[in-house]
């Protein structure tokens, strides 16, 4: 109990609070449920159903957001918000349209190749180019040329932190302010690396191995925080569930892995040879094998064995994304870009104080500048970002030396006066020189030690081989005396 | 005798010498004649004569001047030039002599090294003077000279031959040099002609045959990449090595694979939907026929041209091999009507594929199998359709990697039957052993035994394959996966294992002397040998291991360095009002923002704890009594 009455008072208070909010919470879920909840029902003879079966029931709304375009310039990269879909073709093609009205925003040809794509803040898109990555308008005007980073391959966004993660292709990572334009780190992951994606409820990056191994990064430290292995062979591609708690990976060697991050262990697998992986808000799992995609429902509870749907594509898959708070899939393929139905896979409740894209210029703007006045510090991106506000749990020892440094480290960067001496002492050529003497004599010091150690070891090495010529003399007059008694 | 020999070589040597001075000598008498006429003689007489030439007096002694600084002695070094120069000319004249005769050597076919000489005619000639008067003579004279005109002719014609071959000599010359420079330019042009002319040629050629050539200039390419010592460690040979030969990445190389399954699927799908009333001689017919088409098929592919790669055709050779002989063997069963052996042959192949469900049937595979044997009827259209149908990316994969992994596990029981044997005597590699594994790798591998249970033998691959060439390729992928698998193990044991050991604390250095007692009769301390050290770290790092947070699980590293940026959104001190942290953590469980609430419980948590209305009027504080009194 506490100390005092009046906390005690204050925390009984709170309790009370927290139940009947909780109960406020429960009576409004309750109330915004929807009531006609379409889904589609599964036989057990037929598990795999196809969507091109069940395309006649469908509403018109739906139909005619099923797209299939026909592209022509190599493999295409995606990324995909609630109204437009930026591609990037692998030879230089660059589109971005709306998807809700079909208008084309802009699309222009770089003649340079193309890694990744990836749409950032305020409907502005990046790409990942040969040469460095740049920030394009939506109406496609080059805005920024970010020449930090180069050769980046795989691009990722955090968007409460306006932070942009680029990994190299020899496996450096650099986080990027997006507001100030500046580089917050930058340091070597693993060089063979494979996929990247972040985990939306923590902002910690994964990166997938070509050892089979996922590594959780934050910009905070150099290393990595957790390091799994997963695979067999490597990693091809990796989703994190909406919670957080949850990693569903794909191996080379042909197997999907679901993952509990609470636990760090295994929940359930399946023998399924899969390139790309997505995962829905609802908790659908889409992945791709060649022109196939196959869809599980429940998969983060473990029922993985019974697919719900199945979907086949004109050519190989190379990306896949679900489409937030809609029930759609988009995929783009090595010449084509798709979007499908996918029924109950997005989260029908969508929070009006996030979402700008379905709101007026005048709201956009005001929530621009909103999200900036709120905008989260890189360096509370942690594991342990649930302990904000609580109390340090590490031994007190710790915290005193870190102290100390601390107060070292100011002392070391202030400059000293230096007194004025007289009499032609401080002068800057003598100044100097007893700069230089400083120098030496610590150098000196280092060689002294060096060769002192090395003096030691030599002496010992002249006196063992002494000792062995006392040794060889001796047993040679004995054998000769010994040959004397012989002979005589 | 040798010291003889000695002197007689110095002789011989000085003899040499002295003949070249001499040489030199004649050479230089030879080029400087002495002039009689002198300037200096004529100025005298002209003096003596009394004429007045004062004026060319001091021009020729101004010139005399000059001149004598040229008569100066030489200096070293030119007068070795000269010399020089001299022996060259000397040696040229000895030269010119053979040169004639090395030419025609080089022409002829025979070597003589004898010099010309002039033909006895010529004596005769001119002793027969006396023999002029007579007939006898004259006719002799006549025929002399008529044999010394054909001679003359003849000798011009050897001249002009001579001259011809000169010149053909130095022409071959030339275009020696002419070949021997290399610039740009030429090879250019060359190259340009060259690469015409074979255009030209595959234009002519059918598209069969122009296919083969451009697999074989790229089968040169190949070689040479892997050949060159320095590109070995190239990007493409590389990549090569490791999955067979295409350029394509890790992520599109499995796309396309699964595509091509994919592809096969729907074949197989196909030839199931064509359902009917089952007609066993059209479909013996059909039988026969494709596989008379198979086997020209293979015959056709053994007569291509091989690969330069030889560890390549050996495995070709053996599938085709393979397959023809099973393709011969149905041929002989469907035609003499037996059907009893088709079904021993192919009992194997019975099992289903298990596509369908994504999952290995684990059991009542071998029963299916020992089913059909029993039942003697025929089931051709069953086992045809499985002949069409592809085993999936995941079997073969497994197959590879089962047949390397249960070698493996069957070499682990027999390990630890040695071990119960022998005494345990702990070596430094044996605990080495232990310590892995003590991380439960087993419990990993009996994960991995669970995914392989389903057996299928490396048999059935081989009949069910189409491509031989593309199926070898997917085989050197997947092999090189397998190899990798069991790494991945080993290094991330080795990583956590290097995790482990930053955490210990620094080791003090041996120095003699310190840390022991001193003085007479005390016995030295011996310095721990490394076997000593390892255990001794070893025994450290489970202790460490004990109290790290991933000491149970085996697949993961928690690092457990603090985060000290991070630092500062912490609290460092429990606040004096509170008595444990659990307590000051409770009002951080309930989140008081407008982003986690409705709007109702927002103003209800937020509310401050005393109300005051706009425009009521706050008094100043005042002193309480008690206080007041004491003031």
């Amino acid at each position: 109990m506490a100390k005092d009455k009046i906390l005690s008072a204050k925390l009984k208070q709170q309790e009370f609070k927290t139940k009947s909010t909780q109960l406020k919470t429960q009576k409004i879920a309750q109330l915004l449920e929807p009531q006609f909840q379409q889904s589609v029902e599964i036989d057990d003879e037929r598990p795999l159903l196809k969507i091109s079966n069940f395309k006649e029931y469908l509403p018109e709304e739906n139909v005619q957001n099923i797209i299939n375009l026909k592209l022509k310039q190599g493999p295409y990269k995606l990324s995909v918000t609630p109204q437009t879909t930026y591609l990037a073709g692998e030879s230089g093609h660059i589109a971005a349209f709306n998807w809700r009205h079909k208008q084309l925003e802009c699309e222009f040809d770089v003649k340079e190749k193309c890694y990744d794509i990836i749409s950032i803040a305020q409907r502005n898109f990046a790409v990942a180019q040969k040469s460095s990555i740049y920030i394009y308008d939506p109406k496609g005007v080059e805005v920024h040329k970010i020449r930090e980073c180069k050769q980046a391959t795989k691009l990722e966004y955090l968007p409460y932190h306006f932070l942009l993660a680029a990994l190299n292709q020899n496996g450096q990572l650099t986080y990027q302010d997006i507001t100030q334009g500046k580089i917050i780190s930058t340091y070597r992951t693993t060089p063979s690396s494979l996929c990247l994606k972040q985990n939306n409820n923590n902002a910690i990056l994964g990166i997938g191995d070509q050892m089979g191994v996922v590594r959780m990064y934050a910009p905070n430290t150099g290393t990595s925080l957790t390091s799994m292995l997963c695979h067999k062979g490597g990693v091809m591609s990796m989703t994190f569930s909406r919670d957080g708690n949850h990693l569903i990976t794909t191996g080379s060697e042909g197997t999907i892995k679901v993952w509990d991050l609470r636990t760090q262990k295994l929940q359930s697998q399946v023998a399924v040879n899969a390139t790309n992986l997505a995962l829905s808000d609802k908790g659908i799992l889409a992945a791709g094998r060649g022109t196939d995609v196959v869809m599980w429902k429940n998969c983060l509870i473990g029922d993985l064995k019974t697919p719900y749907l199945r979907y086949k594509a004109s050519s190989m898959i190379c990306d896949i994304d679900f489409i937030k708070h809609e029930d759609y899939l988009a995929m783009s393929t090595f010449d084509s870009y798709e979007q499908t139905v996918v029924p109950e896979s997005g989260e029908p409740f969508f929070d009006t104080y996030e979402q700008p894209e379905l709101q007026n210029k005048k709201q956009r703007l005001e929530t621009n500048v909103r999200q900036l006045v709120e905008k989260l510090p890189p360096e509370s991106i942690s594991l342990q970002s649930h302990r904000i506000g609580t109390i340090d749990r590490t031994s007190k020892m710790i915290i005193e030396k870190e102290q100390k440094r601390q107060i070292e480290e100011q002392a070391s960067k202030k400059i000293k006066k230096q007194k004025k001496k007289m009499r032609g002492r401080n002068k800057i050529g003598k100044r100097e020189k007893l700069k230089e003497l400083e120098r030496d004599q610590k150098q000196q010091v280092k060689w002294q030690e060096m060769l002192s150690d090395a003096l030691r070891v030599k002496r010992a090495e002249k006196e063992k081989k002494k000792f062995e010529t006392k040794l060889l003399d001796r047993l040679e007059q004995m054998s000769s005396k010994e040959f004397i008694r012989v002979v005589s | 005798m040798g010291k003889l020999n000695k002197e007689q070589r110095l002789e011989k040597q000085l003899a040499k010498k002295v003949e070249k001075q001499d040489a030199y000598q004649q050479v230089k008498l030879q080029e400087i004649p002495e002039d009689d006429f002198n300037v200096a003689n004529l100025i005298q007489t002209l003096e003596d004569q009394g004429q007045q030439i004062d004026s060319v007096k001091t021009q020729y002694l101004r010139v005399h001047e000059k001149a004598r600084i040229v008569q100066e002695p030489e200096t070293q070094a030119e007068r070795d030039l000269q010399e020089r120069k001299v022996a060259a000319t000397v040696m040229k004249q000895d030269i010119k002599k053979w040169l004639p005769i090395v030419k025609k050597n080089r022409e002829s076919e025979r070597i003589d090294f004898t010099k010309q000489r002039n033909v006895q005619i010529s004596k005769i000639s001119d002793t027969s003077n006396a023999l002029l008067n007579n007939h006898l003579g004259v006719k002799l004279q006549n025929a002399m000279e008529e044999v010394e005109k054909v001679e003359q002719k003849q000798e011009l014609n050897g001249q002009s031959n001579q001259q011809k071959s000169n010149l053909q000599f130095y022409n071959d010359l030339k275009m020696k040099k002419i070949s021997s420079i290399k610039s740009k330019i030429y090879k250019q042009i060359k190259k340009k002609k060259g690469n015409k002319e074979k255009l030209k040629l595959m234009a002519q050629l059918t598209p069969a045959e122009r296919r083969k050539e451009i697999e074989k200039l790229r089968l040169s390419r190949a070689k040479e990449r892997i050949t060159l010592r320095h590109s070995t460690k190239n990007k493409y040979v590389s990549q090569l090595l490791r999955f067979g030969g295409d350029k394509k990445s890790l992520k599109q190389q499995q796309s396309f694979l699964n595509n091509l399954k994919h592809q096969l699927l729907a074949k197989a799908q196909l030839n199931e939907l064509e359902d009917g009333e089952f007609d066993e001689e059209n479909f013996r017919e059909q039988a026969i026929t494709q596989l008379e088409q198979e086997l020209l098929d293979i015959e056709r592919r053994e007569k291509e041209k091989q690969n330069n790669f030889g560890f390549l055709d050996k495995q070709k050779k053996q599938d085709l091999q393979q397959s023809k002989s099973i393709a011969q063997k149905l041929l002989t069963m469907l035609k003499s009507g037996n059907d009893d052996a088709i079904q021993i042959d192919e009992s194997e192949n019975q099992e289903q594929n298990s596509d369908e469900n994504y999952e290995p049937n684990e059991n009542g595979d071998k029963d299916k199998s020992k089913n059909n044997v029993e039942n003697n009827e025929f089931n051709g259209r069953a086992n045809f359709v499985n002949e069409t149908k592809q085993l999936t990316e995941t079997q073969k994969k497994k197959i590879d990697a089962k047949t390397s992994l249960s070698n493996y596990l069957n070499q682990e029981p027999e390990k630890q039957q040695q071990q119960n044997k022998i005494e345990k005597q702990l070596t430094v590699q044996e605990e080495k052993k232990q310590l892995i594994e003590g991380l439960n790798i087993k419990n990993i591998k009996q994960k991995y035994e669970k995914q392989v249970n389903q057996k299928l033998t490396n048999q059935d691959l081989k009949k069910l394959q189409s491509d031989p060439d593309e199926l070898l390729q997917q085989n050197l992928a997947n092999f090189n996966l397998v190899l990798d698998e069991d790494e991945n193990e080993n290094a991330f044991i080795d990583e956590k294992i290097k995790d482990m050991e930053e955490e210990l604390p620094p080791e003090p250095a041996n120095t003699k002397g310190w840390g022991s007692w001193a003085g007479f009769g005390i016995k030295e301390k011996k310095p721990l040998t490394q076997e000593q050290i390892l255990q001794n770290k070893i025994k450290k790092i489970r202790e460490v291991q004990k109290k790290r947070q991933d000491a149970k699980l085996d697949n993961v590293i928690i690092s457990e360095k603090r985060d000290v940026k991070f630092a500062k959104y912490l609290v460092p001190k429990l606040p004096s009002e509170f008595a444990n942290s659990s307590q000051f953590d409770q009002l951080h469980t309930l989140p008081l923002g407008p982003e986690w609430n409705s709007l109702t419980s927002h103003s209800a948590l937020t509310q401050p704890q005393i109300i005051t209305k706009a425009g009521v009027v706050i008094n100043p504080v005042k002193i309480p009594q008690q206080i007041n009194k004491l003031v």
